[in-house]
């Protein structure tokens, strides 16, 4: 995409297409093969964000003209364009396909109270300005929250697979937490008032959800980087960055949290009492402002890219020295593991999108 | 000996002001008009352009509270997103201009700058320029704080609509701004049209530049209050002063060399004018002639009605009246024949007295090396306990056993400095500007002095 600076990159979930998106606007889905199927206009004053629909075929963006855009994955055609409520769209997430319910609570004394995955309808969560809205597949509107203290600066499902959040709904235990200046809001859908407010007085720029939902972590402006518990709601602060914090990535296992804000990878171990009180494993090697993090799903195998171009793979926990490094040519912005672990995405900030065999 | 390198960084330029005071007109001429930049506008939420413009961004001012380091300031959290997001375009700007609300405090958009290592690589703050509205802002200033500190933040500053004051209201709001701001330069305007390159590349910022943008605040105490710029033809006139508050008045009619055409330009002519007023002044009683040139006189003015002084030009041109009071308190005025000249320029060279603003600026000249402890001792104390009250400062230190000039600049308790070129041959003066709410003027002096290398 030349020239364009990649401002997103995901590969569909069933692998099959790698949709980027430009920051004047194009966002280019090409197959697994490398080919460019189609060039949807995007947004034009500039997109801001992409998300794919679990069934991979409808991908969802948002823009700088205030509008959610509904493309059909397959065949490139808008299904629809929606207002987000504000004049920038920054940030969308759908809700995970399979959603934990504590299944027959609520149904009497000797009902089961184990959890049990539930298959529900995708519900797609949309930040723009402080207006939160959630939507249907259809693209209906199904609720608007606009009591956010500032701009939503993000949004993330509870993953799936996650052990229901204590005090959750027992019927849709699906969470979505929300990051706006001043904390966390967790939200479970439908309902208007939160079920947990984290407060924090900063500004927290990105957030991610460990896979066993025990944790959030956030990416902050002040160069701090924490880790909200959700069984108790406490918070653990870890200083030190050098740069504001906005490249967070958990392995698929929950133990490993890999953070940049600058240009040392801090790893966070999880393990036992971790991270609180550990030191952090430290990977150096980059020459610049560390620009992405992806941990593959199969192992503690993490990419990294850099301002100066070059992207590294580290096996973390056996070696603080890099098993592979690929130098591109200009600044690497996003980096995308297929979802079969077979191939890394990278994009860079000239528009060059590259797709890497991942090493075995 | 400098290399200078070429900053690639985006400048942008902060807008402020109370409304009405012309900052949207002063947008509009800045999007419309032919000047081959590609300026993005990031205008306050309430602002109303109404250019459907895709370079006018609408932004929510959210004001961050953010800590750096020990320091805790406030930033626009707003700004951080707009701007990085601008950053990643394919197509640059030349320029970036950001408009604040009426009320605004310009700190947390100048700290966001100096804060945000993301924002620090890729844009460089250029300038505040705050508008004012030459008819309202006495009474702003009077009543509120917001146009104090718009007023003592700025690098530049406009006074716009001045059609509607006449020269002598002109010459004492810009006499008080200087009192609040010394290190701003001051630009008159009428429709809010001005020529944008003293607006959009102005360097208030640019440590190299830091004190070469205007030399005001190290103007001396004048021995004159005023001066009245006039074009005369050929012949007598009549200088007419009424009783007033003080018994006599020096005063000198100077023939003016270069044209002058606004107070500012003024300056050629006021040093030999200093000279004139230490000499031994020849006494005036009415009726007895006042001859141009640098030649001290003392009107008697001791009678109960009007006292009229002869003035006899022989060669038409430009003249300044300067007087030791203000030529208002005596109701003073110039007479040709038939009615008052009017001044076509007046510069006030000491505000009332009656306005003690609590914004001032406190100028630091000092010969001498400083050592570096105690300076650095001083000034994190200084910042530690009065940074909230310093909007500005910058300077040019000369630092003991160093040489390079060190420059250096700030907003509040944010500070940034390096050292620059070499002295050379330039003597080594420490030049040193702090603008902000109740400093003590002796106290800042004494303190900075006291961090001196003795001899």
């Amino acid at each position: 995409m030349d020239g364009h600076h990649i401002v997103a990159l995901h590969w569909s979930p069933d692998g099959r297409q790698l949709a980027a998106a430009g920051g004047d606007g194009p966002i280019s889905l090409y197959g697994a093969d490398g080919v460019r199927r189609h060039t949807l206009p995007g947004h034009g004053f500039g997109t801001l964000t992409i998300a794919w629909h679990p069934d991979s075929a409808l991908l969802v963006s948002g823009g700088q003209d205030g509008q959610l855009r509904w493309w059909n994955a397959d065949d490139g055609s808008l299904r629809a364009t929606l207002h987000g409520g504000a004049a920038w769209v920054e940030r969308m997430a759908w809700s995970p396909p399979m959603a934990v319910g504590a299944a027959g609570v609520a149904r009497g004394r000797h009902a089961a109270t184990r959890p049990v995955a539930v298959a529900r309808p995708s519900v797609l969560a949309s930040g723009a300005g402080r207006v939160l809205r959630l939507w249907d597949e259809a693209g209906q509107l199904l609720q608007e929250l606009r009591d956010h203290a500032s701009t939503i600066a993000d949004l993330a499902w509870l993953p799936a697979g996650a052990q229901p959040l204590p005090g959750a709904h027992a019927e849709d235990a699906r969470v979505l937490a929300v990051a706006t200046y001043g904390g966390l809001t967790l939200r479970h859908i439908g309902a208007d008032d939160p079920i947990a407010r984290y407060q924090w007085r900063g500004s927290t720029l990105v957030i991610a959800w460990s896979p066993d939902g025990r944790s959030i972590a956030t990416g902050d402006q002040d160069a701090t980087v924490h880790f909200w518990l959700t069984r108790t709601g406490q918070d653990l602060q870890m200083y030190g960055y050098p740069a504001k914090v906005r490249e967070l990535s958990w392995d698929s296992t929950s133990r490993y949290l890999a953070t940049g804000g600058g240009d040392t990878i801090t790893v966070w171990d999880c393990a036992g009492r971790g991270p609180e009180g550990t030191r952090p494993i430290e990977l150096r090697g980059h020459g610049g402002q560390i620009t992405a993090l992806a941990f593959r799903r199969r192992d503690a195998v993490l990419a990294s890219a850099c301002a100066d171009g070059m992207v590294a793979l580290w096996h973390v926990g056996r070696s603080t020295r890099p098993i592979a490094t690929l130098q591109c040519p200009a600044a690497v912005t996003r980096l995308a593991w297929s979802p079969d672990d077979q191939s890394l995405a990278l994009a860079g900030e000239r528009g060059a999108i590259a797709v890497a065999l991942s090493p075995r | 000996m400098t290399t200078a390198q070429r900053d690639e960084r985006v400048p942008v330029t902060v807008l402020t002001g109370f409304l009405g005071a012309g900052k949207t007109t002063l947008l509009n001429r800045i999007l419309t008009e032919q000047h081959g930049w590609r300026i993005a506008v990031i205008e306050n939420e309430f602002g109303e352009i109404g250019i459907d413009n895709d370079l006018v961004i609408n932004a929510e001012e959210e004001i961050f509270e953010m800590n750096n380091g020990c320091i805790c300031c406030t930033v626009r959290g707003d700004l951080i997103r707009i701007l990085g997001t601008l950053m990643r375009r394919r197509d640059r700007f030349d320029a970036i201009l950001i408009e604040t609300t009426g009320l605004a405090d310009p700190g947390p958009v100048a700290q966001t700058f100096f804060v945000d290592d993301e924002m620090q690589g890729r844009l460089r703050l250029d300038g505040i320029v705050t508008l004012v509205d030459a008819r309202h802002i006495v009474e702003h200033i009077d009543d509120a704080p917001e146009a104090r500190e718009q007023i003592a933040f700025a690098d530049v500053i406009i006074i716009n609509k001045i059609d509607l004051v006449d020269e002598a209201a002109l010459a004492l709001l810009e006499a008080r701004i200087r009192g609040m701001n010394a290190a701003a330069r001051l630009i008159r305007a009428r429709d809010a049209a001005v020529d944008l390159s003293l607006v959009l590349d102005v360097g208030g910022f640019n440590l190299t530049r830091a004190m070469e943008i205007d030399p005001q605040f190290m103007e001396p105490e004048y021995p004159f209050e005023e001066a009245q710029v006039f074009d005369l033809t050929a012949g007598t006139y009549s200088y007419v002063v009424q009783p007033g508050p003080d018994p006599t008045m020096d005063i000198v009619v100077q023939p003016l060399e270069v044209e002058v055409t606004d107070a500012a330009a003024l300056e050629a002519g006021v040093m030999p004018v200093v000279l004139a007023f230490s000499d031994e002044p020849q006494p005036r009683v009415p009726g007895e002639p006042l001859v141009p040139g640098t030649h001290l006189y003392q009107l008697e003015l001791a009678a109960t009605d009007a006292m009229q002084f002869p003035v006899v030009i022989e060669r038409s041109g430009q003249y300044a009246i300067f007087t030791e009071h203000r030529p208002g308190e005596f109701d003073a005025a110039l007479y040709d024949s038939a009615a008052v000249v009017e001044p076509v320029a007046t510069r006030v060279f000491k505000p009332d007295h009656e306005h003690d603003d609590d914004v001032t600026s406190v100028g630091i000249v000092a010969h001498g090396d400083l050592d570096v402890k105690r300076l650095n001792e001083w000034l994190s104390a200084l910042l530690r306990t009065q940074g909230t009250d310093i909007f500005r400062m910058k300077g040019v230190l000369s630092i003991h056993n160093e040489a390079r000039r060190f420059v250096f600049q700030g907003v509040h308790m944010l500070f940034d400095g390096q050292p620059d070129r070499p002295w050379g041959d330039e003597p080594r003066i420490n030049k040193l500007i702090f603008i902000g709410r109740n400093l003590d003027r002796t106290a800042l002096d004494t303190a900075f002095r006291a961090c001196l290398v003795a001899g």
